[in-house]
């Protein structure tokens, strides 16, 4: 196993590489690279030989131009940024002027809690509701369940989430819920709790908004793999030896079908941290989506390379995290 | 070869049903599958059937009737413009509904080749070429088709703009959605077939047509792709509500198709600016919306019903 483990990991530095330098060369193929935060402060009012000055050495720090101002070509720039990676040094964002770990810091946490709890919520709906559907197959519950989940997977974010924000969060309709932000204004004088439960409260809508669509997928998946159960030889056998119905189904059907889940649970775990750019547009939630959507729109390099680069290793983590489980969730599989 | 072949067919009462005809039965026995096709068939007439209509009337403006709610002399109202919001929504619909069956078309393109090509000669191409759809799996899809998008849309445009046609920036918009999502929509296509072709070319059928001396390329068309066609209709009919639900976000973000040219996605994103606590003009959001929403409903029972009948596990 550890052989298994040590192997695995050496073969993800080309498939990294190879995530890296794609999106780099995405990135530098398109036209265009901000100024930098100077623009604000200064940027208006300096000379345009001060600006040209600030954009040199923009694009030398970026390695996008060497020492005497002569173009580098992308192989050779992704080369240098390897190396500065390598070495440690995450960029700085041009526009906000922060190292790219600090921006990821702040934006995280938020992005982190809609949605763990989202992803909670989603679960707890559909790992009964598969299962109960896929017992009552063909029956009106089944059908009732696997119509609205997949009409509410249907229904376009864009437009249940600005319903809701202009419904329930809106001083002529109902104001039960607050526009935008993540904190009252009096946060100063709050408790521990009463701090956590204000920002529950502003995120209520949000994590709404990432919950409905989840299920359709989910119970379906769910539901066909206790459905192939169900027809196992195990399954038969343990009935025909007389055991209760409802150990049938806990301890043959239900574990036997949780091991379709640690794919599917693996898959999602680096959207995690991904953030909807669409969710927190809407709700103006500063998360690690709008993050990546903003930086991608001023073409802040040294933040969408990093994000990308953060991104790549999760998810080829998190791939391996689910061929290991799946090794000690069933030992039939065994990995040379 | 023919000749003798269908009259054989018409005189044999009891023959078996054909698989096709089996995954027929069973997704018109589907209430739901039914309804969506229906439902489909009907946005599909009304948004391509009032093409020559709605090419001229969407972009005319009348500042004298703007923001009027749904009359009889417009159905569904109007826009900030005075632009009559039932042609719009017509033309959005047809543009949305192409760019979705296209992308698919491209995604199917992309995803069977490489599917196909990986799982039937192995080795160290089937390596490569599962690396690289690792490589792309691991990439985050909106913001691949944005930098696509600022990287070709104005190139795009200008051709466009030298073949002297009208509305080049939107269409070049719409050229760039369709490659940009279909192309990165067809990784899990490649996988599934990828994995399904793995399985078929041990079949014994197979070894007998290599035995016989038939070439790679017949194996491939003849002996293969018809086992296909059920994952590949299944992923096709699950792709194209994605695509279109991609686009509508990208146009939400002001990244999609550019205004005057209508899609759902942008008319809904211009009625969203619409609610505000002073007026709320329902019309512009809810339109638009509601014809996504019906569209995808309809796809999306049209996908699971052929999941269904196409499925053998569940059978």
């Amino acid at each position: 196993m550890t052989t298994y483990i040590i192997r695995r990991l050496l073969l993800m530095i080309p498939t990294l590489l190879g995530m890296t330098f794609m999106l780099f060369a995405v990135v530098r193929f398109a036209p265009g690279l901000t100024t930098g935060g100077g623009q604000f402060s200064a940027g208006i009012m300096q000379s345009r030989q001060a600006q040209k000055q600030e954009q040199q050495i923009m694009e030398r720090r970026l390695h996008l131009v060497d020492k005497n101002g002569h173009p580098i070509n992308l192989v050779m720039q992704y080369i240098l940024w390897l190396k500065s990676t390598c070495e440690g040094h995450l960029g700085t964002s041009i526009v906000y002027q922060e190292p790219v770990l600090t921006l990821i810091e702040q934006r995280l946490p938020v992005t982190l809690t809609i949605n763990a709890i989202a992803m909670a919520v989603i679960y707890l709906v559909s790992l009964p509701g598969g299962l109960i559907t896929a017992l009552n197959q063909g029956r009106l519950i089944d059908r009732g369940y696997g119509f609205f989940s997949l009409a509410l997977y249907s229904l376009p974010v864009i437009w249940l989430g600005s319903t809701l924000l202009g419904f329930f969060a809106n001083p002529q309709y109902f104001n039960w819920f607050p526009s935008a932000g993540l904190h009252s204004t009096n946060t100063g004088n709050m408790t521990y709790f009463r701090y956590i439960a204000d920002y529950l409260y502003h995120i209520v809508l949000p994590i709404v908004c990432s919950v409905y669509g989840g299920f359709a997928f989910l119970s379906k998946q769910i539901r066909g793999s206790i459905l192939e159960n169900l027809q196992q030889d195990y399954v038969r056998t343990a009935r025909a030896k007389g055991l209760p119905e409802s150990t049938v189904l806990v301890r043959h059907v239900f574990r036997n079908s949780l091991l379709n889940l640690i794919t599917l649970t693996g898959m999602s775990l680096p959207g995690l941290l991904g953030g909807s750019v669409i969710i927190e547009q809407i709700f103006s939630i500063n998360g690690m989506g709008r993050l990546a959507y903003t930086s991608t729109l001023s073409r802040d390099l040294p933040v969408i390379q990093d994000l990308a680069l953060v991104g790549s290793v999760l998810t080829l983590l998190s791939y391996l995290a689910v061929d290991i489980c799946y090794h000690l969730a069933d030992p039939r599989v065994i990995y040379d | 070869m023919s000749s003798i072949e269908l009259p054989m067919r018409h005189h044999s009462p009891a023959a078996p049903r054909s698989p096709l005809r089996l995954a027929l039965d069973r997704f018109l026995a589907n209430r739901l599958a039914v309804v969506g096709f229906t439902g489909l068939c009907f946005f599909v007439l009304a948004c391509y059937g009032s093409l020559p209509w709605t090419l001229h009337a969407f972009n005319h403006q009348d500042l004298r009737q703007a923001l009027e709610p749904p009359s009889w002399q417009h159905w569904m109202g109007t826009d900030t413009l005075g632009r009559d919001l039932l042609s719009r929504f017509l033309l959005g619909g047809a543009i949305s509904l192409l760019i979705g069956i296209f992308s698919a078309l491209v995604a199917v393109g992309i995803g069977l080749t490489v599917g196909l090509v990986s799982g039937y000669v192995g080795g160290r191409l089937d390596a490569l070429l599962m690396r690289g759809v690792d490589v792309l799996y691991g990439l985050p899809y909106i913001l691949l088709v944005i930098l696509l998008r600022v990287a070709l849309v104005d190139r795009i445009s200008h051709f466009f703009n030298a073949l002297a046609l009208p509305h080049a920036q939107g269409l070049a918009g719409i050229v760039v959605l369709l490659v940009g999502i279909g192309g990165v929509s067809w990784l899990t296509m490649a996988r599934v077939i990828r994995s399904q072709t793995m399985s078929l070319v041990n079949q014994p059928y197979v070894e007998a047509a290599r035995a016989t001396g038939a070439k790679p390329s017949r194996i491939l068309v003849r002996h293969i792709l018809p086992n296909l066609i059920g994952s590949v209709a299944v992923y096709a009919a699950l792709t194209v509500p994605n695509a279109i639900l991609a686009e509508s976000f990208l146009s939400f973000l002001g990244l999609g198709v550019q205004p005057p040219v209508p899609t759902w996605g942008n008319l809904a994103a211009s009625g969203v600016e619409a609610i505000n606590p002073i007026h709320t003009q329902w019309w512009l959001i809810t339109w638009p919306c509601v014809g996504l929403t019906l569209a995808l409903l309809c796809l999306n029972f049209l996908g699971d019903a052929l999941r269904d009948a196409l499925d053998v596990r569940t059978r």
